[in-house]
Protein backbone atom coordinates (compact mmCIF):
# COMPACT_ATOMS: atom_id res chain seq x y z
CA UNK A 1 0.00 0.00 0.00
CA UNK A 2 1.35 3.19 -0.89
CA UNK A 3 2.20 6.35 1.35
CA UNK A 4 -0.98 8.26 0.06
CA UNK A 5 -3.32 5.17 0.06
CA UNK A 6 -2.63 5.25 3.92
CA UNK A 7 -3.12 8.12 4.30
CA UNK A 8 -6.68 8.33 2.33
CA UNK A 9 -7.32 4.86 4.16
CA UNK A 10 -6.50 6.79 7.93
CA UNK A 11 -7.67 10.35 7.29
CA UNK A 12 -11.97 10.16 6.98
CA UNK A 13 -11.52 13.40 5.81
CA UNK A 14 -11.10 11.59 1.99
CA UNK A 15 -13.68 9.51 2.13
CA UNK A 16 -16.37 12.05 3.30
CA UNK A 17 -15.36 14.50 0.35
CA UNK A 18 -15.55 11.83 -2.27
CA UNK A 19 -19.01 11.52 -0.86
CA UNK A 20 -20.20 14.76 -1.52
CA UNK A 21 -18.49 14.51 -4.95
CA UNK A 22 -20.47 11.67 -6.43
CA UNK A 23 -23.93 13.21 -4.47
CA UNK A 24 -22.72 16.35 -6.32
CA UNK A 25 -22.02 14.21 -9.67
CA UNK A 26 -25.87 12.43 -8.96
CA UNK A 27 -27.50 15.64 -8.70
CA UNK A 28 -25.69 16.99 -12.06
CA UNK A 29 -27.09 13.54 -14.47
CA UNK A 30 -31.01 14.55 -12.84
CA UNK A 31 -32.43 14.35 -16.50
CA UNK A 32 -34.53 17.44 -17.32
CA UNK A 33 -35.78 16.20 -20.74
CA UNK A 34 -40.26 15.94 -21.19
CA UNK A 35 -40.79 14.99 -17.38
CA UNK A 36 -43.66 16.35 -15.08
CA UNK A 37 -42.37 18.73 -13.46
CA UNK A 38 -43.41 17.27 -10.12
CA UNK A 39 -41.50 14.06 -11.23
CA UNK A 40 -38.50 16.00 -11.78
CA UNK A 41 -38.87 17.86 -8.44
CA UNK A 42 -39.03 15.00 -6.40
CA UNK A 43 -36.12 13.75 -7.76
CA UNK A 44 -33.80 16.60 -7.56
CA UNK A 45 -34.88 17.18 -4.09
CA UNK A 46 -33.95 13.67 -2.84
CA UNK A 47 -30.61 14.14 -4.78
CA UNK A 48 -29.87 17.15 -3.42
CA UNK A 49 -30.80 16.48 0.29
CA UNK A 50 -28.37 13.68 -0.03
CA UNK A 51 -25.66 15.83 -1.46
CA UNK A 52 -26.71 18.37 1.42
CA UNK A 53 -26.41 15.69 3.93
CA UNK A 54 -23.22 14.73 2.68
CA UNK A 55 -21.62 18.26 2.82
CA UNK A 56 -23.00 18.62 6.28
CA UNK A 57 -20.80 15.24 7.08
CA UNK A 58 -17.96 16.30 5.50
CA UNK A 59 -18.32 19.64 6.93
CA UNK A 60 -18.39 18.05 10.44
CA UNK A 61 -15.22 15.15 9.96
CA UNK A 62 -12.16 16.43 11.25
CA UNK A 63 -8.98 15.92 9.11
CA UNK A 64 -6.47 13.79 10.93
CA UNK A 65 -3.83 14.63 8.10
CA UNK A 66 -2.01 17.65 6.96
CA UNK A 67 -2.96 15.94 3.05
CA UNK A 68 -6.37 15.73 4.52
CA UNK A 69 -6.73 19.12 5.58
CA UNK A 70 -5.31 20.46 2.69
CA UNK A 71 -8.21 17.95 0.85
CA UNK A 72 -10.85 19.75 3.04
CA UNK A 73 -9.52 23.48 1.63
CA UNK A 74 -9.49 22.79 -1.71
CA UNK A 75 -12.33 21.53 -1.35
CA UNK A 76 -13.57 24.93 -0.50
CA UNK A 77 -11.34 26.52 -2.78
CA UNK A 78 -13.07 25.18 -6.31
CA UNK A 79 -15.87 23.68 -5.49
CA UNK A 80 -17.95 25.10 -2.69
CA UNK A 81 -16.00 28.99 -1.39
CA UNK A 82 -17.34 29.84 2.31
CA UNK A 83 -17.57 33.94 3.64
CA UNK A 84 -14.99 34.04 6.17
CA UNK A 85 -14.22 37.04 8.63
CA UNK A 86 -10.99 38.78 8.17
CA UNK A 87 -9.22 36.82 10.65
CA UNK A 88 -10.68 33.40 9.83
CA UNK A 89 -9.62 34.27 6.02
CA UNK A 90 -5.94 34.79 7.06
CA UNK A 91 -6.03 31.73 9.07
CA UNK A 92 -7.35 30.21 6.18
CA UNK A 93 -4.25 31.35 4.08
CA UNK A 94 -2.20 30.33 6.52
CA UNK A 95 -3.16 26.83 6.67
CA UNK A 96 -3.36 26.60 3.28
CA UNK A 97 0.44 28.28 2.64
CA UNK A 98 1.88 25.81 5.24
CA UNK A 99 -0.31 22.68 4.09
CA UNK A 100 1.11 23.45 0.69
CA UNK A 101 4.79 23.72 1.36
CA UNK A 102 4.22 20.46 3.37
CA UNK A 103 2.91 18.62 0.61
CA UNK A 104 5.84 19.60 -1.96
CA UNK A 105 8.27 19.04 0.76
CA UNK A 106 6.89 15.58 1.23
CA UNK B 1 -15.47 35.43 0.27
CA UNK B 2 -16.49 38.64 2.11
CA UNK B 3 -15.34 40.17 4.94
CA UNK B 4 -17.07 41.94 8.03
CA UNK B 5 -15.49 44.25 10.35
CA UNK B 6 -14.50 41.74 13.33
CA UNK B 7 -11.55 44.00 14.96
CA UNK B 8 -13.65 44.05 18.63
CA UNK B 9 -14.87 40.52 18.16
CA UNK B 10 -11.17 39.11 17.39
CA UNK B 11 -10.07 40.39 21.11
CA UNK B 12 -12.86 41.19 22.84
CA UNK B 13 -14.02 37.11 22.39
CA UNK B 14 -10.39 36.10 23.25
CA UNK B 15 -11.50 35.26 26.29
CA UNK B 16 -9.38 32.00 27.53
CA UNK B 17 -6.31 33.09 29.41
CA UNK B 18 -6.78 29.05 30.81
CA UNK B 19 -6.41 27.77 27.10
CA UNK B 20 -3.72 30.15 26.42
CA UNK B 21 -1.42 29.36 29.03
CA UNK B 22 -2.21 25.95 28.70
CA UNK B 23 -1.53 25.96 25.02
CA UNK B 24 1.07 28.28 24.91
CA UNK B 25 3.86 27.20 22.70
CA UNK B 26 6.70 26.01 24.36
CA UNK B 27 9.93 28.88 24.85
CA UNK B 28 12.39 26.48 23.89
CA UNK B 29 11.02 26.08 20.69
CA UNK B 30 11.84 29.97 19.93
CA UNK B 31 14.47 31.92 19.87
CA UNK B 32 15.41 34.33 17.10
CA UNK B 33 16.32 31.89 15.04
CA UNK B 34 13.02 29.94 15.11
CA UNK B 35 11.36 30.72 11.48
CA UNK B 36 7.99 31.69 13.09
CA UNK B 37 10.61 33.74 15.66
CA UNK B 38 8.44 36.59 15.80
CA UNK B 39 5.01 35.02 15.81
CA UNK B 40 5.80 33.16 18.84
CA UNK B 41 7.17 36.22 20.13
CA UNK B 42 3.31 37.63 19.58
CA UNK B 43 1.80 35.08 20.94
CA UNK B 44 3.80 34.81 24.00
CA UNK B 45 3.07 38.52 24.57
CA UNK B 46 -0.13 38.05 24.10
CA UNK B 47 -0.11 35.39 27.03
CA UNK B 48 1.87 37.93 29.78
CA UNK B 49 -0.96 40.69 28.78
CA UNK B 50 -4.19 38.27 29.36
CA UNK B 51 -4.49 38.38 33.05
CA UNK B 52 -4.81 42.00 33.20
CA UNK B 53 -7.16 42.24 30.19
CA UNK B 54 -8.99 39.02 31.89
CA UNK B 55 -9.55 40.79 34.96
CA UNK B 56 -10.30 43.88 33.88
CA UNK B 57 -13.00 42.26 31.38
CA UNK B 58 -14.82 40.57 34.21
CA UNK B 59 -14.56 44.10 36.41
CA UNK B 60 -16.47 45.90 33.54
CA UNK B 61 -19.00 43.52 34.02
CA UNK B 62 -19.55 44.05 37.73
CA UNK B 63 -22.62 45.08 38.68
CA UNK B 64 -21.33 47.50 41.04
CA UNK B 65 -21.05 50.63 38.87
CA UNK B 66 -18.02 52.22 40.58
CA UNK B 67 -16.16 48.74 40.28
CA UNK B 68 -17.01 48.42 36.59
CA UNK B 69 -16.62 52.21 35.79
CA UNK B 70 -13.25 52.32 37.46
CA UNK B 71 -11.80 49.52 35.79
CA UNK B 72 -12.98 50.73 31.80
CA UNK B 73 -10.02 52.51 31.41
CA UNK B 74 -7.68 49.51 32.14
CA UNK B 75 -9.75 47.77 30.03
CA UNK B 76 -10.15 49.80 27.34
CA UNK B 77 -6.20 50.16 26.91
CA UNK B 78 -6.02 46.10 27.35
CA UNK B 79 -8.20 45.94 25.05
CA UNK B 80 -6.44 47.87 22.24
CA UNK B 81 -3.21 46.22 22.98
CA UNK B 82 -4.19 42.61 22.72
CA UNK B 83 -6.46 43.67 19.55
CA UNK B 84 -3.45 45.12 17.80
CA UNK B 85 -1.53 41.78 19.11
CA UNK B 86 -3.99 39.42 17.53
CA UNK B 87 -3.92 41.42 13.98
CA UNK B 88 -0.58 41.32 14.17
CA UNK B 89 -0.74 37.45 14.48
CA UNK B 90 -3.09 36.76 11.93
CA UNK B 91 -1.31 38.99 9.52
CA UNK B 92 2.60 37.17 10.51
CA UNK B 93 2.93 34.30 7.41
CA UNK B 94 3.13 30.86 9.40
CA UNK B 95 6.05 29.29 8.25
CA UNK B 96 5.88 26.06 10.53
CA UNK B 97 3.54 23.86 12.35
CA UNK B 98 4.29 26.44 15.74
CA UNK B 99 3.93 29.50 13.71
CA UNK B 100 0.42 28.15 12.54
CA UNK B 101 -0.56 27.10 16.23
CA UNK B 102 -0.34 30.62 17.49
CA UNK B 103 -2.55 31.66 14.36
CA UNK B 104 -5.30 28.93 15.33
CA UNK B 105 -5.47 29.73 19.17
CA UNK B 106 -6.26 33.19 18.50
CA UNK B 107 -8.82 32.27 15.64
CA UNK B 108 -10.66 30.03 18.04
CA UNK B 109 -10.38 32.83 20.70
CA UNK B 110 -12.09 34.88 18.21
CA UNK B 111 -15.23 32.27 17.12
CA UNK B 112 -15.57 30.40 20.38
CA UNK B 113 -19.32 31.09 19.59
CA UNK B 114 -19.52 28.38 16.58
CA UNK B 115 -19.03 25.41 19.29
CA UNK B 116 -21.69 27.33 21.39
CA UNK B 117 -24.55 26.08 19.54
CA UNK B 118 -25.28 21.92 17.93
CA UNK B 119 -23.40 22.04 15.00
CA UNK B 120 -26.47 21.56 12.83
CA UNK B 121 -28.26 24.63 14.01
CA UNK B 122 -24.73 26.91 12.25
CA UNK B 123 -25.45 28.28 8.60
CA UNK B 124 -23.02 27.18 5.91
CA UNK B 125 -20.21 29.70 6.32
CA UNK B 126 -20.09 29.17 10.08
CA UNK B 127 -19.81 25.27 9.41
CA UNK B 128 -17.18 25.85 6.94
CA UNK B 129 -14.95 28.03 9.59
CA UNK B 130 -15.19 25.80 12.14
CA UNK B 131 -14.34 23.06 10.09
CA UNK B 132 -11.18 25.21 8.88
CA UNK B 133 -10.05 25.80 12.58
CA UNK B 134 -10.92 22.28 13.29
CA UNK B 135 -8.58 21.61 10.38
CA UNK B 136 -5.51 23.86 11.31
CA UNK B 137 -5.82 22.48 15.39
CA UNK B 138 -5.59 19.38 13.82
CA UNK B 139 -2.67 20.14 12.12
CA UNK B 140 -1.41 21.46 15.14
CA UNK B 141 -1.89 19.19 17.26
CA UNK B 142 -4.78 21.39 19.04
CA UNK B 143 -8.13 20.34 20.30
CA UNK B 144 -10.19 23.12 18.84
CA UNK B 145 -13.51 21.87 20.91
CA UNK B 146 -11.39 21.94 23.74
CA UNK B 147 -9.96 25.30 23.90
CA UNK B 148 -14.04 26.82 22.54
CA UNK B 149 -15.45 24.64 25.69
CA UNK B 150 -12.75 26.95 28.02
CA UNK B 151 -13.98 30.14 26.62
CA UNK B 152 -17.46 29.69 26.49
CA UNK B 153 -17.10 28.44 30.35
CA UNK B 154 -15.39 32.00 30.78
CA UNK B 155 -17.59 33.89 28.83
CA UNK B 156 -21.04 32.66 30.17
Amino acid sequence: MSTQTTRRATDPIFAAIERVEAANAGLKRIPSDGRPYDAWYAAHRAKFDKWEDAENKMLATVPTTAAGALALLNYFRNSSPIELDPPDILLFDSLAAYLERAAVQS
Amino acid sequence: MTTHTTRRRLVISAVALPVLAVTALPSKASGPSHPDAELIALGDELQRLWPGYLASFAATNSDDDLISDAAYPEYEALDWETCELAEKIMAVPARTVAGLRVKAIVAIHSSWFLWDKPFDDLDWDQKGARALMEAACSVTGLDAAELAAAEIAVRS
